[in-house]
């Protein structure tokens, strides 16, 4: 064992560079392996410690009120946390012309501390710090900022305040936004602390929990995020105790009024319901008589020509028995007509007074409720107004009830009519029932005819009655009517008191509601999955060129080999000497490795994202585990290659190992049947061709190590290409506007003065109203936040946003049947062309169908017209936002002015341009650069040690073959040129396959490191391919002199030296 | 006419501290045409002097004229070119590239003139007209030497040097392989020196040239050279 040990070190000594070699490529390999893979807990780790050493809440609590003590002390005695409470408000920054949306915090020393950046604390109510993000406006310490409400209230004692430090916050790590708010232009643009004692307000507007069990578990764990989950739980069965303590009472007795309401409004129906039934009812009876009345009469009047006598002149024999009745019957009729005239005009009458109390009750309510009991003597004046009211109502309600009892005076007047009427068509009904059975003579025509005059005289009172009838349904449904929405809209306001006492309601956010804290969380996430892939890869490679070595080394050795086995050493122990070297190289390297790789990977990828996060934490300790699994990983692969290129050789015996190889005899290719082809190749050629083809496996090598290089160059510049595109094509294919402005209050003019305001810089310069808001999009279990556009006129929105296909390339216009959801958001939500997308606007939720899918790359859009918009809502959709398109040419003078003058109209909250968005987006984007970098980088290393260690093997196995060409009087360069002119083809096979390899690797990288709201681009440009494969041959010419050197200094005499 | 001379010629190899004389001070001349073999035990410098003929090293001390041309002066590209065009050499080992045919190892050392004989007849000069298409692994040593030996001639070359061409055969190949030396070179008028240990081959020389120790010990003519047929060993 030592001897072997001995052996292995003293080959080490003789054969530095192969053994520098497998460590560098371990040390490289086992680097990238364990440094990618520590990233996405290293990241996850550095916020937490952030989030731990600046004391972030664990829960934040607001409510729909306030906390007064009472609900304080709960939280303290029930929350198992610690509670800290606090004041916050949203309020408009005044500074110049601008005025921007902010968030105010009350300074707390114990949780969501900040760290300064600059200056100091406050110290006195008239001071505060502010958020130090460079994509603020240019906030310097020593500046003032005048705050104001939008509704008057006082919120702060003092609202002119001087900043006397910068800050950065451990709830706000986006570098991108500070959140959004219901003021203003509905975006945080700034973020202040003042000192507590700065707050006007009594009761707490929120709270903060911290939970010291909490502090030792990962923020982005499972464990952690299940934890928060049922103690928020906690918290709202905390709030329903709040609430049932404070208003129980209350609550339990409106809920008893509801009921008794209820069971009223239900009795009411149901006599209504009496009442509709004795209409119908009687409404039926008449329809029967109607019914005989008719089939009487057609019977008379067959009747009658069979006698031949006539209706008229059986009535003319009647006419004095007859008379009596008709005058009775034209009295009925004139103090009917006269109590339905007056019947009508009384209910419409009792109809509009009932309208009057139900209106002055609902104003009273409305007003008593608006007031809340926060002004008592209002309150009372209201009510004295309103009881004025209900008396004047009720003296028309006396004139009215008057009326109704001299109605119900003639009612009976006509109803003694009636009665007279009744007897008399009784005594005639008498006499005619003594009708004649079957007899057909003019005495029973007459008797009948006098029948069916009874008959019609009785369906006349009828009539009259059930008129009657109905018109005393109609007044008692009336007032019916009017008793129902009385209660109803008592009801009503009982339930909207309801609601009020409901309204205490906390709303509890994890962490998870602060600007990028769930973004960041993902983007750790995303860099781990790349940590699964890539690496893996750089693995393959160290022990691809282990094995390259080892078998080199191997068959260097195959003599001593021999010699040892020969001299009775097993092969198992000779092979222990390949282990022991290979082992060497590899703990060597893993050690560098481990060491170099902890630190340079996740410093470089924590870098990279610094520019969209700000987490000033960078924790990249080493990780023992990772390490340990890593370095065996690697050995065990190292070990094995070590084992598999000695294990053949070992196999054989002795005197077979102590002879030379044999060289690979010649054979003919393939292509030396395409007879034209190969004829007409030059000797040199033909040699070329078929030496490449007689160390397949050494092609193969050479080809796999070649596509390596240039798919991982070609990612490299695919990615910037990809990421470069996201801003160039975005701010200048899509949005082709140049500036917007936003409104809090949109009117007719205001167009007009952003117009004005515009020409006097750029008289081409153009302008249109959108509507832009921001929604909730959701699709099965997936949902996206985005922005739902409308501008004022579809067809001009080509001037503005170009809506079209990524693939086709053809342009969308806004129709009418549906939105046009942006690319990446429809790839989110997993859905396409015609299917169905809900929009959640405002709260409600809204389904609609997809017409188009368009190119987009930042953030999410659904586009949809006016019309279709105002169709869905039910509303005229109210512009927001003025888009404007001016001259690119403008200087910069000339744009802030326009700035200055725009910020002048009416109601104008901001005017962002565009081209200062890019600038930062492009920053933030550039910093990806460095994965760029190092991607080529170690591309570059892959294929130097590929193509050097295969070249080498390539020279020394033909060194007898390149000495006779030289002794033949072969060049130099052309002995060179023989070995290389394979390589040159096999370079150019690699380059290729390569390429078409990297584009797949591109695609992969970007579809896993892409972040939800960005869409990289999608397209690789030539130049791209061209650089990639300029490189990879820069390297293999760069291989290719060291290996110059080599075959210059081949000795001539190796060609006389024996073979056996 | 002398048409290889060596004069004097010294050549050392220095190892660290250690001087070795690999050739001491060689001196003799080959006239045009000659058949010259060169013997000696190991290490008395034949395959120095050859070495050194062949252009393949060179001297520390001396003078080599071949053809009336200085080769010791020689740099190392015009070194190439000398034995690109003017040496023809044939190996112990054959040493063909394995992975050209027999006509395509012929035809590598052909392309360099225009004046070289067609590597077809060339190999048909040598009896290997009908393997013209064979890798060398499915030659014979003997047929592998021809084509050796085909190479080595089809470019017309001022000299012909072998290094032990029998050394690797049998004793019947040998003599036939000699034979065609013989032959072929008494047909093209050509100059041959072969170099080797085996000193039954010196009959069919037309010249012997003996060396030990660094030093030339005897240099014969041979009047009347034996056919190589006839040679024994």
């Amino acid at each position: 064992m030592s001897i072997m040990f001995k052996l292995a070190v003293r080959e080490i000594r003789r054969n530095f560079g192969r053994f520098m070699s497998i460590v560098c490529i371990t040390a490289i390999g086992i680097a990238f392996f364990a440094g990618v893979r520590a990233a996405e807990p290293d990241m996850k780790e550095s916020a937490d410690r952030y989030f731990d050493d600046y004391h972030l809440f664990d829960l934040h609590l607001k409510s729909t009120t306030a906390f007064d003590d009472d609900d304080i002390a709960k939280l303290n005695d029930f929350s198992g946390g610690s509670v800290y409470a606090g004041f916050s408000a949203d309020m408009l920054a005044v500074s110049g012309e601008s005025t921007s949306a902010v968030r105010v915090y009350s300074y707390n020393d114990n949780v969501n501390t900040v760290q300064l950046t600059d200056g100091r604390m406050p110290m006195s109510d008239k001071e505060c710090i502010v958020d130090c993000t460079s994509i603020r406006a240019n906030i310097k310490i020593g500046d003032k900022i005048t705050l104001a409400t939008t509704d008057d209230s006082a919120v702060l004692n003092n609202t002119e305040l001087n900043v006397v430090g910068l800050f950065e916050s451990p709830m706000y790590i986006s570098g991108s936004e500070l959140g959004s708010t219901t003021i203003g232009s509905g975006v945080i643009s700034n973020v202040i602390y003042v000192r507590e004692s700065n707050f006007a307000l009594t009761d707490y507007t929120d709270v903060y929990l911290r939970y010291d069990s909490l502090t030792d578990l990962d923020c982005y764990s499972d464990a952690y995020i299940g934890s928060v989950d049922s103690l928020v739980e906690r918290i709202d069965g905390l709030n329903d105790e709040r609430v049932r303590e404070i208003y129980g009472e209350q609550l339990t007795k409106l809920e008893k009024q509801m009921a008794a309401q209820q069971d009223m409004l239900d009795a009411l129906q149901l006599s209504m319901t009496v009442s509709n039934d004795r209409i119908a009812d009687a409404q039926k009876e008449l329809e029967d008589s109607k019914a005989d009345l008719d089939e009487m009469r057609d019977y008379l009047d067959q009747y009658g020509k069979l006698v031949g006598m006539t209706h008229e002149e059986a009535t003319e024999y009647f006419s004095a028995r007859t008379k009596e009745m008709e005058t009775l019957r034209a009295d009925i009729n004139k103090y009917s007509d006269d109590y339905t005239e007056r019947l009508n005009k009384y209910n419409t009458d009792l109809a509009a007074l009932t309208d009057k109390y139900t209106e002055a009750k609902e104003k009273y309510d409305a007003a008593v409720l608006k007031l809340n009991g926060s002004d008592p003597d209002k309150e009372a004046q209201l009510t004295e107004n309103y009881n004025k009211k209900v008396a004047q109502l009720d003296e028309e309600k006396a004139r009215l009830d008057l009326e109704y009892e001299s109605l119900v005076e003639l009612n009976a007047t006509v109803n003694e009519y009636i009665k007279a009427y009744n007897e008399l068509a009784e005594s005639l009904k008498s006499e005619s029932d003594e009708v004649d059975g079957g007899e057909f003579n003019r005495d029973n025509y007459l008797k009948l005819e006098l029948k069916y005059a009874v008959m019609e005289s009785d369906y006349q009172l009828l009539e009259s009655k059930v008129q009657q009838i109905n018109m005393t349904s109609i007044a008692e449904a009336v007032m019916l009517q009017s008793e129902i929405n009385q209660i109803k809209s008592e009801s009503n306001f009982t339930q909207s008191v309801l609601d009020i006492y409901k309204l205490p309601r906390w709303i509890t956010y994890t962490r998870g509601h602060n600007p990028g804290y769930v973004e960041y969380g993902q983007n750790a996430e995303r860099v781990g999955n790349i940590g699964k892939v890539f690496p893996v890869f750089f693995l393959a490679v160290a022990a691809l060129v282990c094995l390259n070595a080892m078998t080199r080394m191997s068959e260097e050795k195959r003599g001593e080999m021999g010699t040892l086995k020969a001299l009775g050493v097993s092969g198992g122990q000779v092979m222990q000497m390949f282990l022991i070297y290979a082992s060497l190289a590899t703990v060597i390297g893993c050690i560098v490795g481990v060491a170099v790789g902890f630190k340079l990977f996740p410093f470089a990828i924590i870098q990279a994202y610094g520019m969209m996060y700000r987490v000033p934490v960078v924790y990249i300790p080493y990780r023992p585990m990772l390490a340990a699994l890593s370095s065996a990983a690697m050995l065990a692969c190292i070990l094995i290659t070590a084992a598999v290129s000695c294990g053949g050789a070992l196999r054989r015996t002795p005197a077979e190992l102590i002879r030379p190889k044999a060289p690979r005899s010649g054979k003919h290719i393939l292509l030396e049947r395409v007879r034209p082809v190969w004829r007409h190749m030059n000797f040199i050629k033909k040699v070329t061709a078929r030496n490449i083809f007689r160390y397949k496996k050494r092609m193969i090598m050479i080809v796999i190590g070649i596509a390596g290089c240039t798919a991982l160059t070609l990612t490299g510049f695919g990615l910037r290409d990809s990421i470069n595109d996201v801003v160039d094509l975005q701010y200048n294919k899509i949005w082709k506007y140049d500036a917007a402005e936003v409104f809090t209050d949109f009117g007719d003019a205001t167009l007009d003065e952003v117009l004005s305001a515009v020409h006097g810089a750029d008289e081409n310069a153009v302008a249109m109203p959108v509507y832009q808001g921001a929604i909730d999009i959701k699709a099965g279990n997936n949902s996206v936040e985005a922005t739902v556009f409308v501008p004022q006129q579809s067809d001009r929105l080509s001037d503005y946003v170009l809506l079209n296909s990524r693939t086709e390339g053809e342009q969308y216009t806004l129709g009418d049947s549906g939105v046009i959801l942006t690319e990446k958001a429809a790839k989110l939500l997993n859905v396409s062309v015609g299917d169905k997308v809900t929009l959640i606007i405002n709260d409600k939720e809204y389904s609609v169908p997809i017409d188009a899918v368009c190119e987009n790359y930042v953030a999410h859009y659904a586009f949809m017209s006016p019309q279709f918009y105002s169709g869905l809502l039910s509303d005229e959709c109210k512009y927001n936002t003025v888009l404007i398109s001016y001259s690119r040419a403008m200087s910069a003078d000339k744009e802030t002015q326009m700035c200055e003058s725009l910020l002048g109209v009416d109601s104008a909250m901001s005017v962002t341009v565009l081209s200062d968005k890019q600038d930062v987006f492009s920053d933030m984007m550039d910093s990806l650069n460095i994965v760029v970098v190092v991607l080529i980088i170690s591309a570059g290393l892959l294929a130097f040690v590929v193509l050097y260690n295969l070249t080498l093997i390539n020279i020394t196995e033909r060194e007898r073959e390149l000495s006779v060409m030289k002794v033949l009087g072969f060049y130099g360069r052309e002995v060179s040129a023989y070995i290389f002119r394979e390589s040159i083809v096999l370079t150019v096979i690699g380059i290729v396959f390569g390429l078409g390899v990297g584009r797949l690797l591109t695609g992969f990288v970007i579809t896993t490191a892409e972040i939800d709201m960005v869409m990289f681009g999608r397209e690789i440009y030539l130049p791209s391919y061209l650089l990639a494969a300029a490189i990879t041959l820069v390297f293999a010419v760069i291989v290719s002199l060291f290996m110059r050197r080599k075959i210059t200094d081949i000795n001539m005499a190796e060609s006389l030296k024996s073979v056996e | 006419m002398a048409f290889v001379t060596m004069n004097n010629v010294v050549k050392t190899y220095k190892m660290g501290e250690v001087s070795i004389n690999a050739a001491a001070g060689v001196s003799f001349s080959v006239q045009k045409g000659e058949l010259c073999v060169i013997v000696g035990p190991s290490g008395s410098g034949k395959t120095t002097v050859l070495n050194l003929l062949g252009g393949m090293d060179t001297s520390t001390s001396g003078e080599i004229e071949v053809d009336g041309v200085r080769v010791d002066r020689f740099n190392a590209r015009q070194l190439t070119e000398y034995r690109r065009h003017d040496i023809g050499f044939v190996f112990q080992f054959y040493n063909l590239l394995p992975n050209l045919t027999a006509r395509e190892n012929v035809e590598m050392a052909t392309q360099f003139s225009g004046n070289s004989i067609d590597a077809d007849k060339m190999l048909a000069l040598v009896g290997l007209g009908e393997r013209l298409d064979n890798f060398p692994a499915q030659l014979s040593g003997g047929e592998q030497q021809r084509v050796s030996i085909a190479r080595a001639l089809a470019k017309r070359p001022k000299l012909l040097l072998c290094d032990e061409p029998t050394g690797a055969l049998d004793f019947e190949t040998g003599k036939m392989v000699l034979s065609l030396l013989q032959k072929t070179c008494k047909k093209l008028g050509m100059t041959v020196i072969i170099v080797t240990h085996n000193s039954a081959i010196t009959p069919m020389a037309d010249r012997v040239i003996r060396l030990k120790n660094g030093l030339v010990e005897s240099d014969t003519v041979n009047e009347t050279p034996a056919p190589a047929e006839s040679i024994v060993w």
